[in-house]
């Protein structure tokens, strides 16, 4: 059985509960350009949901929209990718849902969204629908920033400060943003599927 | 930095946890601006000595209790989790006096770590004893503050600084 996921759309309301950034807060980063701008009504998927949710998560860490602006896309695919692991992100017709596993589901992400990504994003979501010979990288776990304004990821906080005792870096604050933990949170709290799974009358 | 200097260090830290040191200039030791600090010490978010009267002495001076305490302040204060309320700012006075008893007893965690997270707008602090511990709880946007490393970093400039002092006027 073949798939076609199409992603659900919210409006900047909907993203304002789901992110808790207010409706002036977007309108302003998107005014500044941090944000990509939108004509007409606001019809955000789970990118940019993910995009918004980053920006507002740095802000309320202390950190400049101008310095978050530099990693947020990248913070959002990690965000989005583990969102998009959940099966409550999926609707649709009920026997779809209780009959293919969640990984057939992915499978129908196909070319529109990725052509959303970049970077590694890319990479990360092909190696998810485990396209052959795109190669794998999956989005580490932890985001890390430093007192200094630079930033990393790793699979674990723990080994990652361990590995770096030499690193001035690790002897200040950081934040920690477990982008597992947090893309499922988003997913739960988004009120409706992510994406709609529908059966593709083509195949 | 090998074990045993820093034992030296943090000995040195110790026997003299309340007393005003000569040339700590708390500020800079603890990588904070000094204005800043000025801002702090005046709103009550920083310690410095005061008189008798509660006011702060006109030549600002710190212990290293004093340091310690601004250095977590400023950790938090950095990523908006600063203490919000008088059982926060007694939560952390509270630590303080538990790392000074650690490094007392000889049993000091330089892994030790704060984490600060906020709940419906109010800062929550915890205390780990390591990122390992600290990592099966980091579902929440999180500030972690490495309060070991850091102490010990600060036990070094200070052992450092004082001891070039003694060893010029000796």
């Amino acid at each position: 059985m073949i798939f076609n996921v199409e992603l659900t759309h919210f409006t900047s309301r909907e993203a304002e509960e789901i992110c808790r950034v207010s409706m002036t807060q977007q309108r302003n980063w998107r005014r500044y350009g941090f944000l990509p701008p939108i004509q007409g009504h606001a019809r955000l998927d789970v990118f940019d949901l993910c995009e918004l949710y980053a920006l507002g998560l740095l802000a309320d860490k202390g950190v400049s929209p101008k310095q978050a602006v530099e990693v947020v896309d990248i913070l959002a695919l990690g965000l989005a990718w583990h969102a998009l692991t959940c099966r409550v992100a999926y609707a649709g017709e009920p026997h779809l849902l209780a009959n293919a596993p969640l990984s057939e589901f992915e499978k129908g992400l196909s070319d529109p969204i990725l052509s959303r990504l970049d970077r590694f994003g890319r990479a990360a979501f092909r190696s998810k629908l485990d396209i052959p010979g795109k190669g794998r990288a999956l989005p580490a776990r932890f985001f890390i920033w430093f007192a200094d304004g630079t930033h990393t990821w790793d699979q674990s906080v723990d080994r990652h400060f361990r590995g770096s005792e030499g690193d001035p870096r690790t002897a200040g604050p950081v934040i920690v943003l477990d982008q597992m933990a947090l893309g499922i949170d988003l997913a739960h709290r988004s009120g409706k599927a992510l994406a709609l799974v529908t059966e593709d009358d083509n195949a | 930095m090998n074990d045993h200097s820093t034992d030296h260090a943090l000995n040195f830290l110790i026997q003299r946890w309340d007393y005003i040191l000569e040339g700590a200039a708390g500020a800079d030791l603890i990588g904070v601006n000094r204005a800043t600090m000025r801002t702090r010490i005046a709103r009550g978010q920083a310690m410095a000595m005061r008189d008798t009267e509660g006011r702060e002495r006109g030549r600002v001076e710190y212990t290293p209790r004093h340091l310690v305490y601004n250095m977590l302040y400023d950790g938090l204060a950095r990523y908006n989790a600063a203490p919000d309320d008088q059982e926060v700012e007694d939560w952390i006075s509270g630590t303080i006096q538990t790392l000074y008893n650690e490094i007392s007893k000889g049993d000091f965690n330089k892994e030790a770590l704060v984490r600060a997270v906020k709940r419906e707008g109010k800062v929550s602090l915890t205390f780990f004893d390591s990122f390992d511990q600290a990592e099966m709880f980091t579902g929440e946007p999180s500030v972690f503050v490495p309060i070991g490393t850091m102490i010990i970093r600060l036990a070094h400039a200070l052992f450092a600084k004082h001891s070039g002092r003694l060893a010029g006027s000796a």
